[in-house]
């Protein structure tokens, strides 16, 4: 399970921490994993200093696996690897990459939940694209929405860009990255247009896309809702991911605004210890309950 | 008339302080002192924000407070009073109002409002073309 942020600063960080407790007082058996590469601090927001080891030392070669890494929390059924920092980890090479890839589906719990960076890089776009299920965290703001929606205009691309090179067809190749550019080929601007013109290089290959667009349901989670008003800006992102993108958002999940967990942020301790019966803790034990129920497993 | 914040409080001294700190944040606010007057000042207009402050209110006041923060839709409900007070605003709505407990800090509640105002910029209704434009998917 991955959770996105698309822009820094929308609380993924926050929210991850406080959903994998969430889930593991479910009594379900997770591990939170920082990939946010290059800027963890993921550690940080679950009050654990002095990590024993971090995702370092599985990049470095030091252990063999990354079950080898998993610390424990303090909380029961939480397991967490910290993030790591050496000069370069944002930029991990590919073979390292398909080697975390592996391991993360071999790690022993019921889910793994994986905190990603912001923006929409490759790095960040194909660990979501391996999860079963997305979380895509955003504020209301239209910023943050734009960046969402890039986002995942990103990750659909990458995941089509990568089902056509199976086909070994240059045509639906070039017809993708003509996509990208719609003010050049506006007549490519919608998914259903672009389906179109792929059928009639190749029916096998708009069978295949249909398919892969039914698969990516990712759930939105809008963080900071105030008021109503707020929550049509999920409305808004769902309408245009469907009609442009030609997926659906599976969920609209909100949390609303609540000083708590700036309060529990600054004493070190995640929001849903500091004040379990806030606002923001029951929107967390919400989402948790949602995941849970939909029985998204490794 | 327009108004970004609307202000209900009994008690005309912590009213109006309020109200000096919110104009000196640039943020134009109707302030009110009597019950009957939040209905016909929230009728006319929905502002994004209203302060309710329970200080000096009666229990049938409060209920009738209970029920208006239940029905505004499109506005953030700021509370102010004492604790106790403000525990019977438990509502079941979606989106729950902001609490600020005694003692009375009129900063930090014009920091809040200033904050929603410049976080909520957009028309619900324009919203999704908004985003058409910044994405030139029109």
């Amino acid at each position: 399970m991955a959770v996105v942020g698309p822009k820094g600063g929308v609380g993924k960080t926050t929210i991850s921490a406080n959903l994998a407790i969430s889930i593991s007082r479910l009594g379900k058996k997770v591990v939170v994993v920082d990939l946010d590469l290059g800027a963890s601090n993921l550690n940080s927001y679950l009050g654990i200093r002095n990590s024993k080891y971090t995702l370092d030392d599985f990049i470095l070669n030091k252990v063999n696996s990354l079950q080898d890494i998993v610390l424990e929390t303090g909380f029961e059924n939480m397991g967490f690897i910290c993030g790591g920092n050496i000069p370069g980890i944002a930029n991990l090479h590919y073979s390292k990459k398909m080697k975390l890839i592996r391991n993360l589906s071999l790690l022993e719990c019921d889910y793994v939940l994986l905190d990603l960076g912001a923006g929409a890089s490759f790095n960040v776009v194909d660990f979501a694209i391996i999860a079963k299920e997305s979380l895509l965290v955003t504020t209301p703001e239209v910023p943050s929405i734009i960046n969402t929606y890039v986002f995942l205009k990103t990750l659909v691309f990458r995941r089509l860009e990568f089902a056509f090179k199976q086909f070994k067809n240059q045509q639906l190749l070039d017809l993708l990255a003509q996509a990208k550019d719609i003010e050049k080929n506006p007549h490519l601007k919608k998914m259903e247009n672009i389906i179109k013109a792929v059928e009639l290089i190749d029916g096998k290959a708009s069978e295949l896309i249909l398919k892969l667009l039914a698969r990516l349901k990712p759930a939105l989670v809008l963080n900071r809702i105030r008021s109503d008003r707020d929550l049509k800006s999920g409305t808004a992102i769902q309408n245009l991911t469907k009609e442009y993108i030609g997926i659906e958002c599976s969920k609209v999940l909100s949390v609303q605004e609540d000083a708590s967990v700036g309060y529990a942020m600054a004493r070190m301790k995640p929001a849903m210890l500091e004040n379990p019966g806030s606002i923001f803790a029951k929107d967390i034990t919400k989402i948790a309950k949602f995941l849970i129920q939909q029985q998204v497993y490794f | 008339m327009s108004y970004q914040v609307f202000v209900f409080s009994r008690d005309r001294i912590r009213g109006g302080i309020l109200k000096r700190i919110l104009q000196d944040n640039k943020i134009s606010l109707l302030l009110v002192q009597k019950i009957i007057d939040v209905k016909d000042g929230l009728s006319s207009h929905e502002p994004r924000v209203v302060i309710l402050d329970m200080h000096s209110c009666f229990k049938k006041e409060v209920t009738f407070l209970i029920n208006l923060v239940c029905s505004m839709k499109d506005s953030v409900v700021i509370l102010l009073g004492d604790s106790a007070t403000l525990e019977n605003f438990s509502t079941d709505t979606l989106l729950k109002p902001f609490f600020f407990p005694d003692p009375f800090d009129p900063e930090i509640i014009a920091a809040k409002s200033r904050e929603i105002l410049a976080l909520n910029i957009h028309d619900a209704g324009n919203f999704e073309n908004d985003l058409k434009q910044y994405l030139k998917l029109e």
